[in-house]
């Protein structure tokens, strides 16, 4: 593989990210770090993992890679480093003879993965007493996205050259590092106009928000909770999605359970006419390709949907899709990232402010996203069989709740994950009830 | 607009403009392939009903999103044929 350029410019959504990392760090949240958490059986060959991770090109670049601002006003870029940190760790069992399912390491958990200073992502092993392990695979969200992160995990688990060795096509997308120059600011600015005019109109009616209005009193927790589905209960929930969505809406399904879940919530908060907004990130790589493994290839549609339409599931569907259509042929997500660009070149604290300002601040009333099916296609990973996949996100405040659903194997699971001061756990415990409910039981 | 209203050459649009913007070079898919294997979701979806639109001046209704209908691209260029048919409810 030839060398890797040591300077790539970041794609629109990785400076979002970017910018929400540093929100969360200033609201005194962990950053916008995420985990893959994966349970492999006793086959684990430790030695290949190590000798795969220390002589992959890929994992060399993501390693030193930090951001830097060339300079003030210039949009920030990635840049190698000649240090070369650890990425890779191994522990002991931190919890052995019990029964808990996996523990993630307060050593990982607390690891700060800063896109700044390197390393941004890291490999933790944990060997049980039994034989399994448990791999933790943390990254920061400005470097990858969930679909990278599943290239990369294939990317490792091909021995040899022949096998699997990605081009450099293959790890970046091209298109991201052309420059644009001076001669495409103010198409980008025409085309940013769409999306930013419909937030601004979406921002002047009520919105629903579960951030409290008051600044956060020091230091705030993120909190996770996964909804682990059956089976069974998985074949019920994509048997609803077909009746409901015909199938290839399974995404709207998924979000009008959560937007129904919020709703019950929200009117117990007492609000009447607050509608919620929920931007949804689309992954734009095509179907079946290696990569680009690095950088956030998103797009984003962003779903209005009023209470009077939040009491029942077929509702909600109806407008998701009516929305999805009309958003699409108004090229909105091409506005939307148009956006994004634009504002490449604010600091990250103004860029967020600047971003909120449309809707005042409460920026969303719920972060979703649909990752779809995890490690598809893999078995094994380095030599053992994988057991499960879990997938931690953070979660940004504003909006406080995020909602991520993802598959492995057979089965569904949708995670949650909220900043204490936004939600209490008595409304969690009441979210994961009615979130449930929407997904499994028949409406009247 | 006239309708394209031969099912074979509107697969064959279909077909091209998934292979352009959906379907990863390399991969196998034609027109009958099945859709859901193919990468096909709600944004390709909803992408290719407004090509459907933009091109063919056929627009298909919510109530012709059936699993048979969007079974491959043919089931769902037959579909197009039969909306475009004239005198037909939604073309």
């Amino acid at each position: 593989m030839p060398d890797l350029p040591r300077q790539i410019r970041l794609a629109a959504g990785d400076y979002f990210m970017h910018a929400q990392d540093h929100g969360m760090r200033q609201a005194g949240l962990p950053g916008n770090v995420c985990c893959a958490v994966i349970h492999l059986d006793r086959g684990l060959d430790l030695d290949r993992l190590r000798r795969r991770i220390a002589g992959s090109p890929v994992m060399d670049w993501l390693a030193r890679a930090r951001l830097v601002r060339p300079l003030p006003l210039l949009p920030l870029v990635w840049r190698t480093s000649r240090e070369r940190e650890a990425i890779f760790f191994e522990h002991p069992d931190p919890n052995p003879g019990l029964e808990t399912p996996w523990s993630r390491p307060a050593v990982v958990a607390k690891r700060e993965l800063r896109a700044e200073r390197g390393p941004g992502v890291t490999f933790d092993v944990v060997r049980h007493a039994d034989g399994s392990s448990h791999l933790f695979l943390s990254w920061n969200h400005t470097l990858l996205d969930a679909q990278g992160l599943d290239l990369l995990l294939k990317y490792l688990n091909a021995d040899g050259a022949a096998n699997g060795a990605p081009t450099i096509e293959d790890f970046l997308n091209p298109e991201q590092d052309k420059s644009r120059g001076l001669a495409g600011w103010w198409p980008g600015a025409k085309l940013a106009r769409g999306s930013l005019k419909w937030l601004g109109e979406s921002g002047r009616e009520p919105l629903f928000s579960l951030v409290p209005p008051e600044p956060p009193a020091g230091p705030r927790r993120n909190l996770q909770r996964v909804l682990r589905f059956t089976e069974s209960e998985t074949a019920r929930i994509e048997a609803r999605s077909r009746d409901l969505a015909a199938g290839f809406r399974r995404s709207h399904f998924f979000l009008a359970a959560s937007i129904r879940a919020l709703h019950a919530l929200a009117v117990r908060r007492g609000n009447r006419d607050g509608a919620y907004l929920v931007p949804v990130p689309h992954d734009t790589r095509r179907h079946g390709a290696k990569g680009p493994i690095f950088s956030n290839h998103l797009s984003i549609l962003f779903y209005r949907v009023e209470p009077r339409d939040a009491g029942r599931i077929r509702d909600i569907v109806g407008a998701l899709s009516r929305q999805m259509a009309d958003q699409i042929r108004d090229r909105f997500p091409q506005s939307c990232m148009a956006a994004l660009h634009l504002c490449q070149w604010m600091p990250p604290g103004y860029y967020m402010r600047h971003l909120g300002k449309p809707t005042c601040g409460k920026v969303a009333s719920l972060s979703f996203s649909d990752s779809g099916e995890l490690c598809p296609g893999m078995t094994e990973w380095c030599g053992a069989r994988i057991l499960d996949v879990t997938h931690l996100v953070p979660c940004w405040r504003s909006p406080g709740l995020t909602i991520l659903f993802y598959g492995f194997g057979n089965r569904l699971s949708a995670m949650l994950s909220w900043v204490d001061d936004c939600l209490g756990l008595v409304e969690v415990d009441r979210l994961e009830r009615d979130a449930r409910r929407a997904l499994l039981e028949e409406e009247l | 607009m006239t309708p394209e209203l031969e099912p074979q050459k509107i697969a064959a649009q279909l077909c091209q403009f998934a292979r352009a913007n959906f379907v990863a070079e390399g991969q196998v898919f034609d027109e009958n392939s099945p859709l859901s294997k193919a990468g096909i979701d709600s944004f390709a979806l909803v992408e290719l009903l407004l090509f459907c639109e933009r091109v063919l001046g056929v627009r298909v209704p919510d109530s012709h999103l059936t699993g048979a209908n969007l079974a491959s691209l043919s089931a769902l260029a037959r579909c197009i044929a039969e909306l475009a048919r004239p005198g037909a409810p939604a073309s």
